[in-house]
């Protein structure tokens, strides 16, 4: 079979639940890179039994030309990372060798895998037992008129761009699900005939031995919240966050930190926001005591609004902030949330 | 016990990045502009291996420094701590951001029969060029049971790890069997303790072995073809507002913008 100089996309998904946004992000990034790139695409899909009717339907409606889905045997999920990337690994060499024998060998195998989901989790490891070269999150791919690929990411803490020309016959990213990518999706012109290829779940290996304590957290989730308030180094301590839970309560907002509030024991780790934390796309953002890094900026969508709080008039904060308080936190939040109060 | 602690200097985030003296960004991967650091996840990995050796004083660390390793002041601090053993190994540029060149030349470290791993602890993400791929990859390369994002670690009789870590709705611990390698995340509990004077003074007078392996023709699986620094991103319709008046009229003005947004969105959704 004759090489072409082309990709090929692959995007993994393990459903942990039917619909879930963030098992779309991979069909969805994996159909719009497949657009930009002239490449085939195709989603491997690892699912229960019962979902698979709907996962395929998923495959179909992001536009994607090929699903292959692998029942995960009862009883064995959610699978912990290592057991994903086993599956995911004993499953792709077939899926592969299939496409080639039916659509050519292509140049390249672009990985997609939708970020912030488990299966983030089990990236590495999926690209190391793929032999593909890891990229992360990259912010875009550009691809030039002889087919050869570049893909842009963040480095340095969000502070540069840096544009990586690929060698790699395999590479593996982690794709966010975004608005532009799911509206594509939807577009009725781009629906394809969808083949559908079924295929076989390895043998798992054996899960780490695991027990859960479960937390009574009773604050808004930060994923999809649709307002966030967030503080950082400048809330000094633990009564600023508790004047910001309050603040969340009565906003119905989710409740975030950056790196050094996390740092310092002031909210959990599963709420920091930023280039090492969580992304968020909220349609408002309330910063408290937050200078503003590239850093901590790289973990709020560019469309989201941010409303910021800071006694630093010059803090970097505001050049990105629609409105602005310059203000000590501890001074302005107490009338803040009687305002709030009043207003209610 | 041997812990083998992973470290990769990070360019000091409290400093801007300096442009390199061509002026082309790019060329901060081959010659950094900027000190190295260690990272918040590095230095909770770090902070780990400490407290292993706290709780057995037999325990032997060494320090395997990635990123970074050229910087003597970033191997001097690592070294501050009073570890074993503190080896340099450094990415050819043009490898900084593939794992694949670590997985090779740390794997003699790694498997060394004198005194063999019986973990590996290493920060979340592993230098300016990880998006967090890196530990997990380097687990599997070494085919060793792994844990990401862990809190905090301790040791299950002689055989076992356990790891510590928040997921998304439970505090989850895991039981790995030795050897293991688990990512470690940042939290208050781990923070990288000060050294002591006399250990940082006697760190001075330290020398490291800095291998430099360098990598085979061909083998570079992506080119770094330009760096610069990102566009500002647009938000919003325009310049910052900045709300002026006394406290209590900023505080209402506040207040209704955000009761309206919150209207807003809840019509929407």
């Amino acid at each position: 079979m004759q090489d072409k100089n082309e990709s090929r996309i692959y995007a993994l998904v393990y459903s942990a639940g039917p619909g879930a946004l963030e098992d779309l992000a991979a069909l969805h990034a994996a159909a719009a890179l497949g657009r930009q790139a002239a490449g085939e695409t195709c989603a491997l899909i690892l699912c229960a039994a019962s979902q698979m009717p709907a996962c395929t339907q998923a495959a179909k409606n992001a536009g994607i030309d090929s699903v292959a889905i692998a029942a995960l045997p009862d009883g064995n999920a959610p699978l912990q990372p290592h057991q994903i990337a086993a599956a995911f690994h004993g499953t792709f060499g077939e899926l592969e060798g299939r496409m080639q024998n039916e659509g050519g060998r292509a140049a390249r195998s672009i990985i997609v895998v939708g970020a912030g989901t488990i299966v983030e989790e089990a990236a590495g490891d999926i690209a190391a037992r793929l032999d593909a070269l890891p990229l992360g999150r990259p912010l875009r791919m550009e691809c030039d008129t002889e087919g050869n690929l570049s893909f842009i990411r963040g480095a340095f803490g969000g502070r540069l761009e840096i544009t990586q020309r690929l060698n790699a016959a395999r590479f593996l990213v982690a794709l966010r699900h975004t608005e532009a990518n799911a509206a594509d999706a939807t577009n009725p012109a781009r629906e394809k005939e969808l083949t559908a290829l079924d295929m076989i779940c390895p043998p798992l290996p054996t899960a780490h031995p695991m027990t859960a304590e479960a937390q009574t957290e009773t604050e808004v989730n930060l994923d999809g919240a649709r307002m966030v308030v967030s503080g950082g180094r400048g809330m000094g301590g633990d009564r600023g966050f508790e004047l910001l839970r309050e603040l969340a309560r009565r906003l119905d907002a989710a409740v975030a930190g950056s790196l050094p509030a996390v740092d310092a024991g002031w909210t959990p780790v599963s709420r920091q926001v930023g280039q090492s934390g969580k992304y968020v796309s909220p349609a408002v953002y309330l910063a408290v005591g937050i200078s503003g890094t590239p850093q901590h900026l790289a973990g709020i969508d560019p469309h989201t609004r941010i409303f910021a709080i800071n006694s630093d008039p010059e803090a970097p904060i505001f050049g990105v902030a629609s409105v602005g308080v310059v203000a000590p936190w501890e001074e302005f939040l107490p009338p803040l949330l009687e305002a709030l109060s009043a207003n209610a | 016990m041997h812990v083998l602690i992973l470290l990769a200097g990070v360019a000091d985030p409290r400093k801007p990045l300096e442009r390199p003296s061509s002026g082309d960004w790019k060329d901060i991967l081959a010659t950094p502009t900027t000190p190295f650091k260690l990272s918040p996840f590095d230095e909770a990995a770090l902070e780990l291996g400490l407290k292993l050796r706290d709780s057995n004083p037999k325990a032997r660390l060494t320090a395997l420094v990635t990123h970074g390793a050229r910087d003597v002041a970033l191997m001097r601090a690592v070294a501050s701590h009073r570890l074993d053993r503190v080896v340099g190994l450094p990415p050819p540029p043009d490898m900084r951001s593939d794992p694949q060149w670590l997985t090779e030349h740390a794997l003699g470290l790694v498997r060394s029969e004198d005194l063999p791993v019986d973990l590996i602890l290493i920060g979340r993400e592993h230098g300016d060029l990880d998006d967090g791929m890196t530990p997990a990859f380097l687990a599997s390369k070494w085919q060793l049971p792994f844990v990401g994002l862990a809190q905090a670690v301790h040791p299950d009789g002689d055989h076992a790890w356990m790891a510590e870590r928040v997921g998304k709705t439970a505090t989850e611990t895991y039981r790995l069997a030795r050897p293991a390698m688990i990512s470690v995340t940042n939290a208050k509990s781990n923070r990288l303790r000060h050294p002591l004077m006399k250990n940082v003074l006697q760190a001075k007078q330290q020398k490291f072995d800095i291998l430099e392996p360098g990598h085979a023709p061909g083998s570079v699986r992506a080119d770094t073809v330009t760096a610069q620094p990102p566009a500002a991103v647009a938000r919003g319709s325009g310049p910052c507002e900045i709300l002026q008046g006394s406290i209590g009229d900023r505080a209402r003005k506040l207040a209704e913008l955000l009761m309206e947004s919150a209207k807003g969105e809840s019509h929407a959704g």
